[in-house]
């Protein structure tokens, strides 16, 4: 389609009869200096000065035509095109996309409109961004890439988090942009009102939903080996749902509930496990009027999650460390796997694995106050007293790295990160009188756990699931998007060179024509 | 001549100077300077690691930069630290209120920021918000890059896109030159009076002499002069201690030789008294001391008399434990003073029972018992029984020498023995000399206690004559519907000779038990005694008239039978709140005082007929528990001694509830462990937790659990300094102070990596301010000038056709002097 960018312009066509009239006057001819009177009878006097013809001259439509072209290229005419502006498409890949509704997911509907939509329109480009996860995007070219449909077909299989969409100014102002969501999500509201889209495709109608938002586990402080568990569920959805919540844990149901819950509501549910033998314990839920059943299964992987640290020790680090290592239930002494190196002969290495150095080599000095930490996170310190001894190997220490703690001006722990997280202890932790005293197991669990970046007593295993992200429940989305339809789904592509050139042509044939000797009438 | 030369070639280069306007319109050069507006938007970064000198420089300096701005150009500025605050919004450049305020030295600052924290990516994500899509716009970032609140990282503009994003960082010099505390080591609780190290670590870049000085709340404490080479640290040790309860301040501060304070430090701890009891009784101890001592527990032991005597012993106190002690043997203000220690500080309360406590220890409606969990009065119906007094009103009991009379003293015992009146009991009053003055008919009354407080008309004279006096109190207690009768009788003892013989038998007859109040140490008992004995009750002699109504509402309550003196089992009614082995047997209690448990109480253990051994009763702060038939003293269980007393102590620190938390940038993330009376984690469904500001405003938030027995929280905590937290989680409570760091923000926090990526992506640019003009000359987009090309091109066009037909139209015009010249053909 062919518009006019600034059709006032054309206005100026009203002047096209002043150029006919223009022309109804003889053109100045040239200056022939004549002998004699008579011999200037013989011109031909058409059109004589003075005496406008009846007709104009023929050339003034051509020029018509020029001037026409000139005002019509002031005018900014264009073409309208579709197919080559990028079209950017922005994709809720979030849970809620991924509830059955007639066979397929939401999602799988929404692309399938997509698919359709860009069949007709074989943009340049299209620019698949993912809402959950903002640095997921796609490029695909539909109109040399065959395989794009299955490309598009394929994009979500899993959720990729709750929408993160783009502030909208950050939007290509010259792209299409087109949202796939079922609107679901109250978070795309606001962005709607505001985001430069051309298109919404909403899909989505059901509204029924339980989801499995919590499941807990903990060892009972008395009974290390039984544990305390709850799980909580949840009704996302509109209308009172009926489900059988089952636990399994080494294939077998060791709870079960009957549940009804009204919309909105939530329930939290205690259980007992036995954690004798730690496997992967699971929660699922079934409901029968549930469409969205990637929300419905939570599971606990204790068997990774209760397992004790590995620990290999390298050099001789005495009896102290061992009792320590044997009697501390998150560690064992291990030489397959480590996740912990503890190394007291200054040999051991690690590039990836953390790694606990004790050093006890170079001599022995006695430190005269108490030592002092040089962390600042956590209100509470171990309290090291005046009078301990540590390895004169500290002096020889290279700078690098952070003093955790230090005495007397000098580091008796020593933190560096690379390659792998190390603490230097420099503190002789094989002296008896530290060795037996309740600060000696406190010192070395902490500093595992520093390592570690995790309690080491904590064994509370959780996990859970946003529950927003189970809202299935499609909003009525803002019009304001609607309204910004017509302004970027096609682009303008200027051609006002067309004219230009036109009259460019006409402008040539005019001046030839002007330079012709004028005909004389009659002879 | 010269015209025709130019009429000659005006076509001749006319047409091509159109084809080449024409040519130009096709090309369509930029040709005028740009005047596209440009949005430009300030984020300037106040957190404290930036400090406001770097703002206020940049500040400055953005006046001579929105003055080379395009017109109609639009300027918003956004301070943030914790989070963005809009200063400006978007105001066009020529705006004269923008330009007074760009005047000014200083940017500004009407919004408040917690600049302990800085949140770059919030404000950068609030930032792009607020562009308009389809302007040109700029970003102007001033910061460190150095958050501290892990927010996540923003969408950042194209490289190529139609956002510029610069970024400008402070230059090196306005990092902290000078020395700045690194650490403090201080405990978290410490006990009154005990000395506790605390240890600093200074570090400077530069060499110099410094002062330390520190204040414990608010008071100079050390002034410590600081002396370091370049780039070196040290360790400075301070001994403390603080004797009052509660938390205590320590600021430190470095400051300059010049006196200037250079850096600056808050840190809190509290000073807390647990395991302090207190012992009221007249004997020493008769818990299990040793083991109590052992496991920390300081015992102090008071009298009654003792404890009246110092008011401010609850002040040091964590449990208070009254052994069998008369309620009347605590001073009215001692009760006072317990019932705020208990009620309003958290203390503990245990209370034993024995012969005299309770019931027999006149607490019935008295403050003491309004303190406890049970009511000193059976919970079966009791028999009502007939209560006549009978006071002696001779002259003798009117001595003038006496702060109150003898008989006012006696009115008054009588009052106060309305507390030990039942519902249906019947009473009555006779006052007697020689002469017998019925003051209130034996019957029952609505209103003991108001019926017996009145003022009597009595007019006190004469001698004293029994017999009259007691035949009339016979004739109406033989009469009275209850079947327990008693006879109280208040004299001075000065009977006359008087035939009593008769009296005894009718006395038996009726029932009637006499109880006589022999006051001072002049009474006659010959003849009272013979009548009491006879009638099964007692002759008290009370030697000082200020004892009276005590002895007489004792003996009252004893003769109401509440002790009793019989081995009891004990059984259990409701799981004890406080885990004890489950192997423990309990072993039969040896008497105790009958009660009954009021209704915002809990019975844990009981008589087999229901009178409660351990009741508890949970006040505001503290827990109070009755033991009625002194369960300590007889329980061979020092675990239960010591879980029972762990559990009613001050709720400083509560093994059951545990709240920990993390200090973050403007929040507490706060964790909750709760553990049931079994040991196990608790099953709660909700936590109460209340906190309360620095700034001394209370919040109530309800925690709902994450796990067995586990409630956590993020709570926006924007104010540095000490908040309080009390939590509740069934009945369980615990005290908690938490610390809100000052400084958490230093320059030692690393710059956010995905600031330092998109740097290296092209994302952000450079915000110098040359690099800022280079950007706007750069992409000053010429506009396009096919327009006046075109334009051009029309009118010489039509130009041409005029000069091409000018003699035609010249002609048309009116002539003068005979028309046009000869070149018309």
């Amino acid at each position: 389609m062919i518009g006019l960018g600034a059709p006032l312009w054309l206005l100026l066509l009203s002047g096209l009869p002043l150029l006919r009239w223009l022309h109804r006057f003889q053109r100045q001819g040239r200056i022939r200096p004549t002998a004699a009177l008579f011999l200037w009878r013989r011109i031909q006097t058409e059109g004589a000065a003075g005496n406008a013809p009846a007709k104009p001259d023929p050339r003034w439509r051509l020029r018509a035509v020029i001037a026409t072209l000139l005002v019509l290229a002031l005018s900014d005419p264009y073409r309208e095109t579709i197919n080559g502006i990028p079209m950017e498409v922005w994709l809720d890949d979030s849970l809620s996309q991924f509830t059955q509704e007639g066979g397929k997911t939401r999602l799988q509907r929404g692309i399938d409109r997509l698919i359709q939509r860009v069949e007709k329109e074989r943009p340049a480009s299209l620019i698949l961004h993912s809402l959950g996860n903002p640095t997921v995007t796609w490029i695909i070219d539909p109109q040399s890439n065959s395989d794009w449909i299955s490309e598009l077909e394929q994009w979500g299989n899993d959720p990729r988090g709750e929408p993160h969409p783009p502030a909208p100014a950050l939007m290509h102002r010259n792209n299409r942009h087109i949202l796939l969501t079922d609107g679901a999500d109250t978070r795309l509201s606001h962005w709607l009102k505001s985001a430069p889209l051309s298109e919404i495709i909403q899909t989505g109608s059901s509204n029924g939903n339980l989801s499995l938002t919590r499941l807990a586990i903990r060892p009972s402080p008395d009974t290390p080996s039984a544990a305390q568990g709850l799980v909580e569920l949840r009704n996302s959805g509109e209308s009172e749902m009926n489900a059988r919540l089952i636990v399994i844990q080494r294939g077998r149901e060791i709870e079960s509930w009957l549940v009804k819950l009204p919309p909105g509501e939530r329930k939290l549910l205690d259980f007992a496990a036995d954690l004798s033998y730690p496997t992967d314990l699971i929660a699922r839920l079934h409901a029968a009027d549930d469409s969205l059943p990637l929300d419905n299964e939570l599971r606990l992987p204790l068997s990774s999650a209760l397992k004790p640290i590995a620990v290999k020790v390298t050099g001789e680090c005495g009896l102290y460390l061992s009792a320590f290592l044997q009697s501390h239930p998150g560690l064992e002494q291990s030489e397959r796997n480590p996740g912990i190196f503890i190394d007291c002969d200054n040999i051991q290495t690690s590039a990836d694995t953390p790694l606990l150095r004790l050093h006890n080599g170079g001599g022995h000095q006695t430190t005269h106050s108490p030592g002092h930490w040089h962390v600042k996170e956590g209100g509470q310190h171990l309290s090291i007293h005046q009078g301990l001894t540590f390895s004169r190997e500290e002096a020889d220490a290279t700078s690098s790295g952070v003093t955790l703690l230090s005495a007397d001006g000098h580091s008796l722990i020593r933190e560096t990160r690379t390659p792998a997280q190390t603490i230097d202890v420099y503190l002789d932790l094989q002296q008896p009188g530290f060795a037996h005293s309740p600060e000696y197991p406190l010192l070395l669990s902490a500093l595992i756990e520093r390592l570690l970046q995790r309690p080491l007593a904590e064994s509370l295993i959780s996990t859970s699931r946003d529950p927003d992200a189970s809202r299935i429940t499609p909003l009525a989305l803002p019009e304001a998007s609607n309204r910004l339809v017509a302004d970027h789904s096609k682009q303008q592509v200027s051609i006002t060179s067309l004219p230009i050139i036109a009259a460019l042509l006409l402008l040539l044939i005019d001046m030839l024509w002007g330079f012709q000797p004028q005909r004389r009438s009659g002879g | 001549m010269r015209e025709g030369a130019f009429h000659r070639l005006f076509p001749l280069f006319g047409y091509p100077l159109v084809a080449l306007f024409l040519l130009f319109a096709w090309w369509n050069p930029d040709l005028l300077p740009a005047d596209e507006p440009l949005d430009l938007l300030v984020v300037m970064d106040e957190s404290e690691s930036v400090g406001r000198q770097f703002s206020d420089q940049s500040w400055q300096g953005l006046k001579p930069l929105l003055a080379d701005l395009p017109a109609n150009s639009r300027f918003s500025l956004i301070r943030f630290a914790d989070r963005p605050q809009t200063e400006i919004t978007w105001k066009p450049i020529s705006d004269s209120e923008l330009q007074q305020q760009l005047q000014q030295p200083a940017l500004p600052r009407t919004l408040s920021l917690d600049n302990n924290t800085s949140a770059i990516g919030t404000a950068l994500e609030q930032t792009t918000n607020q562009l308009v899509p389809s302007h040109r716009s700029a970003i102007l970032l001033f910061s460190d890059g150095r958050e501290n609140s892990d927010t996540s990282p923003p969408a950042l503009p194209d490289a190529e896109g139609n956002i510029a994003l610069y970024w400008s960082a402070p230059p090196a010099r306005y990092a902290a030159g000078h020395p700045v505390i690194e650490s403090i080591n201080l405990p978290e609780r410490v006990k009154p009076v005990m000395t506790f190290p605390v240890s600093i670590a200074i570090t400077s870049p530069t060499a110099g002499e410094n002062q330390l000085i520190a204040k414990l709340d608010g008071h100079p404490l050390t002034e410590t002069p600081l002396r370091f080479t370049a780039r070196s640290s040290l360790v400075h040790h301070l001994q403390l201690s603080a004797a009052t309860t509660g938390p205590h301040l320590l600021e430190l501060t470095i400051f300059d030789p010049n006196g200037d304070p250079l850096d600056s430090r808050e840190r809190y701890f509290e000073v807390v008294r647990e395991h302090q009891l207190l012992y009221i009784s007249h004997h020493p101890p008769s818990l299990p001391v040793q083991q109590l001592q052992q496991s920390g527990w300081e015992i102090t032991r008071l009298s009654p008399r003792q404890l009246n005597s110092r008011p401010d012993s609850f002040k040091d106190t964590s449990l208070v434990l009254i052994d069998d002690i008369p309620a009347d043997e605590l001073a009215p203000e001692t009760v006072t003073a317990l019932t705020g220690a208990v009620e309003q500080q958290g203390v503990g309360l245990i209370v034993l029972g024995g012969p005299n406590a309770f019931g027999s220890g006149a607490y019935r409606h008295s403050a003491l018992e309004r303190l406890l969990p049970v009511e000193a009065e059976s919970a079966r119906p009791e028999a009502a029984a007939a209560f006549l007094f009978l006071v002696d009103k001779s002259g003798s009991m009117d001595s003038a020498t006496l702060p109150q009379s003898r008989l006012a003293t006696a009115f008054r015992a009588v009052a106060e023995s309305a507390g030990s009146m039942r519902a249906g009991d019947h009473i009555g009053l006779i006052a007697f000399d020689r002469e017998v003055q019925p003051l209130l008919p034996l019957q029952a009354h609505a209103d003991p206690l108001s019926t017996l407080s009145q003022r009597w008309k009595v007019n006190p004279s004469g001698g004293t004559r029994l017999t009259p006096a007691l035949t009339t109190a016979i004739g109406q207690l033989a009469t009275a519907t209850p079947e327990k009768r008693f006879l109280i009788l208040v004299t001075d003892g000065f009977v006359q000779g008087e035939a009593i013989e008769s009296l005894i038998g009718k006395m038996q007859t009726a029932g009637i038990k006499l109880i006589v109040l022999a006051v001072g140490e002049d009474a006659d008992l010959s003849v009272l005694q013979q009548l009491a004995a006879a009638t099964g009750g007692q002759v008290l002699q009370v030697a000082e008239t200020a004892e009276l109504p005590r002895f007489m509402r004792h003996e009252l309550e004893q003769q109401r039978q509440s002790w009793q003196p019989t081995a009891v089992k004990i059984q259990s009614v409701s799981p004890l709140p406080f885990s004890i082995p489950k192997e423990t047997a309990w072993q039969p209690v040896n008497g105790y005082q009958v009660t009954r448990t009021k209704s915002n109480s809990t019975a844990y253990l009981s008589t087999p007929n229901g009178d409660p051994l351990l009741a508890v009763r949970k006040t505001t702060a503290g827990r109070v528990a009755a033991l009625p038939g002194g369960l300590l003293r007889t329980v061979d269980n020092t675990h239960f001694t010591q879980s029972l007393l762990a559990w009613l102590d001050k709720q400083g620190h509560n093994p059951h509830l545990q709240l920990d938390y993390r200090s973050m940038a403007g929040e507490l993330q706060i964790n909750i462990d709760a553990l049931d009376s079994d040991g196990r984690w608790s099953d709660a469904r909700a936590a109460e937790l209340i906190l309360e500001t620095p700034a001394g405003i209370r919040w109530q938030h309800h925690l709902t659990p994450s796990a067995p027995g586990r409630f956590e929280a993020i709570i926006k905590a924007p104010l540095s300094g000490l908040y309080q937290a009390w939590v509740r989680v069934g009945g369980e409570r615990t005290h908690r102070l938490l610390q809100q760091a000052r400084n958490s923000e230093t320059i030692e926090t690393p710059v956010v990596p995905w600031l330092l990526t998109g740097v290296d992506q092209g994302s952000i640019r450079n915000g110098s301010k040359a690099a800022f003009t280079k950007f706007l000359k750069s992409t000053s987009r010429g506009s396009p000038s096919r327009k006046i090309w075109l334009l051009l091109a029309l009118l010489l066009f039509f130009s041409i056709l005029l000069h091409e037909r000018r003699a035609g139209i010249f002609a048309t015009l009116p002539q003068k002097n005979g028309g046009d010249h000869n070149e018309s053909t």
